[in-house]
């Protein structure tokens, strides 16, 4: 049995240190893929506690034999589902009203190395996919997974995941292409 | 792999390298989880005497279900699918 399968089992008869050692070896993997989905620190360690409070209450359902960094995925896409809808009706209407008032200058407060330019305007064009892409493209990218992989966390077949990968790619050229397009016409009338 | 291969992967690690949860994060984690403990015990003491088998879940189940004025077989099922999650 794997070293998580036997702290598992230590877990479903009740040992909560088991817990805080799962934590140490998966808390870094589930806080940066919610925070790379989320861009919220506070939202990511909310979604880890979450995460492995679910391990917790359902220990007696994980299947031991398998690895368990699938299964810590699978909660944490949903929680930052259920997080990036809720947070859509409230916040996204607030995030837009600043962004108005501050104008594209947020990003830019001072002048940065143009790699740092370049990466943050990748990072903001991620932000910008529908969630069914932006998942794909984390798991797929950050974490390295496989298709089979991510298809299997997801519960969809592997070809909707090369197809939301293939489209999360396209919009997010698309996206860059727009945002160097604009960057070439701001720098002309300023 | 392109060169939109690259950003993508050079965005994602640049957004994310070096970021940790809080130091309490673990603590609070611990905390939590020992009242989750605390509270399913505290659910399957008063459970215990009557649920472990099935007719022990049909008397709590109709008894829950004689005093919220709700469907019998559905407090049978979820008396019996709490105590098992319980567990």
């Amino acid at each position: 049995m794997s070293e998580d399968g036997a702290l598992i089992r230590r877990l479903q008869s009740g040992d909560l240190d088991a817990l805080g050692v799962l934590y140490d070896r998966h808390r870094l993997t589930v806080y940066r893929t919610a925070l790379a989905i989320t861009r919220d620190p506070e939202a990511a360690e909310d979604i880890l506690q979450e995460a492995f409070l679910r391990l917790h209450a359902h220990a007696d359902h994980v299947d031991t034999r398998l690895p368990l960094p699938p299964w810590l995925y699978r909660i944490t896409v949903n929680l930052s589902y259920t997080w990036v809808t809720r947070r859509r009706k409230w916040w996204v209407p607030l995030e837009d009203f600043i962004d108005q008032l501050i104008g594209p200058g947020r990003y830019h407060p001072e002048p940065i190395a143009e790699r740092n330019d370049e990466l943050r305007v990748v990072q903001r064009a991620i932000e910008a996919l529908a969630f069914s892409q932006r998942v794909v493209i984390v798991l797929y990218y950050l974490n390295d997974l496989s298709l089979q992989e991510i298809a299997d966390i997801l519960g969809c077949p592997v070809g909707t995941v090369k197809s939301r990968l293939h489209y999360g790619r396209e919009n997010l050229r698309h996206l860059l292409e727009s945002d160097t397009a604009a960057s070439e016409v701001q720098y002309e009338f300023t | 792999m392109e060169a939109l291969d690259y950003l993508i992967r050079d965005g994602l690690r640049a957004a994310v390298e070096g970021k940790a949860p809080s130091a309490g994060a673990r603590r609070r984690l611990l905390r939590r989880a020992a009242e989750q403990l605390h509270r399913n015990r505290r659910w399957l003491w008063a459970l215990a005497p009557v649920v472990p088998g099935q007719p022990g879940a049909w008397v709590a189940g109709f008894a829950w279900a004689q005093l919220h004025h709700i469907n019998i077989q559905l407090a049978v099922r979820t008396v019996a699918f709490s105590y098992h999650q319980l567990r």
